[in-house]
């Protein structure tokens, strides 16, 4: 089998719909990215599976789940270049993308999301910890590493709390509901 | 997906602080975060699925699936035996079967744990109890 031997099918298939997910709530509230999650992955695997080379995938590139979601998110982007709200490069300060969402209202919208999952986990001390932690923390790598050390626990510990985190009735809802529902949180 | 400058959805940007990197996460984190956005749907089923699809274009132009399809298909097929199960299959597993059993418990003799108040049920299992022990006790002294 080779250069596909060791790959987990499942575990890449996971990362590849929650990649989906984060790019389509990713996009700009006016519209919808013109694509479903569930579309954008099975767009990448057939893309991927169509091509006799596997899109040129190789070992020294990396794990194949980073690559193909790589893959999906530049199929997200293309999604919404497609559209005509988006005018211009999304990098580009002045594109009508970064208009639609003003940085403040995104801020506010932020501010009381966190609250939600403050009062979702109330009672609960070491969830209320992790969550206070969380909210220290810039974002990007080594997520655990950084939240064990400001909870004074190890990232192994940090991981449970987090799946039992998802358990609270009303914090998976809160995550990956649908957008009004996560706007909701503002009234 | 969008710039850094960008504004993120709150419930993104929830999970970016809380979970980081998509790619980086645990298997066990990986399958509860998984499970919040599509609690019934089977990963190996989704992609066994897909990638029949591609093999069957291969095969309409007299083609043989190539290795990543192949690997794919082998690696989804429907289970009959724990051999060759990739590690977070087996993890899931495992996990599955490590909680207590919760509910109505038919052994008597466990009917009252983590139980208050005696129910109608316990009492008569008691009684029986009882009468049982004094036809035994009685049966003994009229020995």
């Amino acid at each position: 089998m080779g250069r596909f031997e060791n790959v987990d099918w499942e575990r890449l298939l996971k990362v590849l719909r929650l990649t989906a997910e984060r790019a389509v709530r990713d996009a700009p509230p006016t519209f919808d990215c013109g694509v479903s999650a569930e579309d954008l992955v099975g767009e990448t695997l057939n893309e991927f599976w169509a091509s006799e080379n596997g899109l040129g995938w190789k070992r020294e590139k990396g794990k194949l789940e980073a690559f193909l979601a790589r893959v999906l998110q530049n199929k997200a982007i293309t999604h919404l270049r497609r559209q005509k709200f988006v005018a211009g490069s999304m990098d580009d300060p002045d594109s009508r993308y970064s208009a639609l969402a003003a940085p403040e209202d995104s801020r506010v919208e932020c501010a009381f999301a966190w609250k939600a999952l403050e009062q979702l986990v109330h009672g609960h001390k070491d969830l209320e910890n992790l969550v206070a932690a969380a909210q220290l923390r810039p974002g990007g790598p080594n997520v655990n590493q950084e939240i064990a050390e400001l909870m004074g626990k190890t990232p192994s510990q940090v991981a449970k709390l987090k799946i039992k985190l998802m358990t609270v009735p009303g914090v998976k809802e809160l995550l990956y509901g649908k957008r009004e529902l996560a706007q909701r949180t503002r009234r | 997906m969008a710039n850094e400058n960008s504004p993120k959805e709150p419930g993104a940007e929830i999970i970016d602080r809380l979970f980081g990197e998509i790619t980086e996460l645990s298997d066990e984190e990986l399958d509860a975060l998984y499970r919040a956005v599509t609690p019934d749907e089977e990963p190996s089923e989704v992609i066994h699925r897909l990638a029949e699809e591609a093999a069957v274009e291969y095969r309409k132009r007299q083609e043989v699936p190539p290795e990543h399809v192949q690997a794919a298909l082998d690696a989804t097929r429907s289970q009959t035996s724990l051999e060759g199960v990739a590690k977070s299959t087996l993890k899931g597993i495992v996990e599955a079967l490590k909680p207590p059993a919760l509910g109505p418990v038919a052994d008597p003799s466990f009917a009252f744990h983590k139980q208050k108040d005696l129910t109608e049920q316990d009492r008569r299992i008691l009684e029986e109890q009882a009468k049982e022990l004094e036809e035994d006790w009685g049966d003994e002294e009229h020995q």
